[in-house]
């Protein structure tokens, strides 16, 4: 009980934070509204030009841009959720106040990033209502259960991505650079905007070894074609095993940065 | 309750590739040398000498938020580098920062938190944060937000905060320095009530002589990260302000 006792002062903390300023999550909000239909009008534009790279997914642009912008926003706010949860405390100088708490380091990261990342799933959530309210986005024949089995994963992989960003950042005290160049690697790569076949070989070489290709084609599998886990046990397995390497050396690195702050005596002034 | 050995803190600058962000030490700082005290249960004992002595890294070593260089510092039977957690959860720490709150939630909400972190279930965790907001005198401006705290009301909040988890050590760094005359007399009379009552182990750091020698059983004299000497703060060693400006011959 005493964890979920931590966990719940954290959520209970940044909800009461984050309800102080409500304007900032209604512009959130306000995004998606906008971004949706600008996507399904992209969609109808190249929709024809597109469709040979899209019939694996059904053939629907809309419906392949709106999953890959919703869940890479989803997995990128997580990530950073995780990576700036403690860097926060640190710049707002409760970092001290907090780890004489006894608290586990696990449970101040994982705290730290409960509330950002259910503000995340929800603005994941609204875009997809708006596909499917608005524009009439099917998902009839969803396999919720595979979806879900590969957003597990996948959040399992990017909370570890982001303890190493939160580690980097403790370390170098700046900004989120990892999250950065993540996100960035992504767009380009993971097939957020388009299915990664029309990629040069070289870079769906790279494709491979980002996390993010494998989700979006594992979730746009799943609720596009109904594509159930035995289906997607390529993808599923590629993210358990990235999911194998990064928690251990994501957890390790924070611990490490944590010790070295502690031994230079960054973590708090002096 | 609290034993140092040979305790030392060198602050080095930062290698390869650490030393290529932002503005860093260049050389070695000596944050302290050679520290050895003995501080029994129930004792107030007080740490007096000039900015930069090594007073607030020494408390932070005890909090187990830097570690220390050579030596060793046990902490309630727990020592500072091995037993980290186990100290966590017997100290109260007040550094006298003003920040260190989260300025958008009221203190109530701020105390809450804290107590969260220390394991209490929510109606626990209400509970205790009212208890020590009335302790502390600040029960009228509970529900009120930070912003509108006084600096001396952030400190006495930070005092409430440190006394959440009914700690057996309690650190305070400068526990009175922002606040008014009556308010600082409430503090002292407060921290004398927890060592005598509730046999609370208390180690202030401070700059105010009357304020240790009023509180505090004994005080270490420190300098340039070294003790220079322990005084016995009782009736006919002489007034400590006398004996300080004898071991360092300035006021702290």
């Amino acid at each position: 009980m005493t964890t979920a006792h931590q966990l719940w002062a954290f959520v209970k903390r940044d909800y009461l934070l984050a309800s102080s300023s409500r304007l900032t999550f209604a512009w959130q909000l306000m995004t998606i509204v906008f971004a949706a239909p600008t996507m399904y009008y992209l969609g109808r534009l190249i929709q024809p030009a597109a469709s040979p790279d899209l019939r694996p997914y059904g053939g629907n642009y809309f419906a392949f841009v709106i999953i890959g912008i919703a869940f890479s926003g989803f997995f990128s706010a997580m990530m950073a959720a995780w990576a700036s949860g403690i860097r926060n405390e640190h710049l707002g100088g409760t970092l001290d106040a907090v780890l004489v708490s006894p608290v586990p380091l696990l449970t101040v990261a994982t705290g730290a990033s409960l509330w950002s990342t259910f503000v995340a799933a929800v603005q994941t959530a609204v875009y997809l209502l708006v596909g499917r309210l608005v524009f009439h986005l099917s998902f009839g024949e969803a396999n919720i259960a595979a979806a879900a089995a590969t957003v597990l994963v996948t959040m399992v992989v990017f909370a570890a991505l982001g303890m190493i960003s939160s580690a980097l950042i403790l370390i170098f005290r700046s900004g989120d650079a990892l999250t950065g160049v993540l996100a960035g690697v992504s767009v380009l790569v993971a097939g957020v905007f388009y299915p990664t076949t029309i990629l040069s070989a070289p870079l769906q070489r790279i494709s491979q070894w980002v996390p993010l290709t494998h989700t979006l084609q594992a979730i746009r599998l799943a609720l596009l074609r109904g594509a159930g886990i035995s289906a997607l046990w390529a993808e599923i397995t590629a993210l358990l095993l990235f999911a194998l390497l990064l928690t251990p050396l994501g957890f390790v690195s924070l611990l490490a940065a944590v010790s070295t702050a502690k031994r230079f005596g960054t973590l708090i002034g002096h | 309750m609290i034993r140092t050995r040979d305790l030392g803190k060198t602050f080095l600058p930062p290698p390869w590739p650490l030393s290529l962000v932002g503005r860093q030490i260049e050389h070695e700082v000596l944050a302290l040398q050679g520290i050895n005290l003995e501080i029994e249960r129930g004792e107030v004992f007080g740490i007096v000498g000039p900015n930069g002595a090594g007073k607030t890294t020494l408390l932070k070593i005890l909090a187990t938020l830097i570690l220390p260089s050579r030596g060793t510092a046990r902490v309630n039977g727990a020592d500072v580098v091995l037993g980290a957690p186990a100290i966590r959860r017997s100290v109260g720490l007040a550094t006298g920062e003003e920040r260190g709150f989260y300025w958008r939630l009221t203190g109530i909400e701020n105390l809450e938190f804290f107590a969260g972190l220390r394991g209490l279930s929510p109606r626990e965790s209400s509970r205790r944060a009212t208890e020590v907001l009335e302790l502390i005198g600040l029960l009228p401006m509970a529900k009120e937000p930070l912003t509108r705290y006084s600096t001396g009301m952030r400190q006495r909040l930070g005092l409430a905060r440190a006394l959440l988890g009914r700690p057996q050590v309690l650190l305070l760094d400068e526990p009175t320095r922002s606040l008014d005359p009556l308010a600082a007399q409430e503090v002292q009379t407060l921290i004398r009530g927890l060592a005598r009552n509730d046999a609370v182990t208390v180690l202030i750091a401070t700059h105010n002589l009357e304020e240790a020698e009023s509180v505090c059983g004994r005080v270490a004299v420190m300098a340039d990260g070294a003790v220079r000497s322990v005084l016995s703060v009782t009736a006919g060693e002489g007034r400590l302000e006398d004996r300080y400006r004898a071991l360092l011959g300035a006021h702290p």
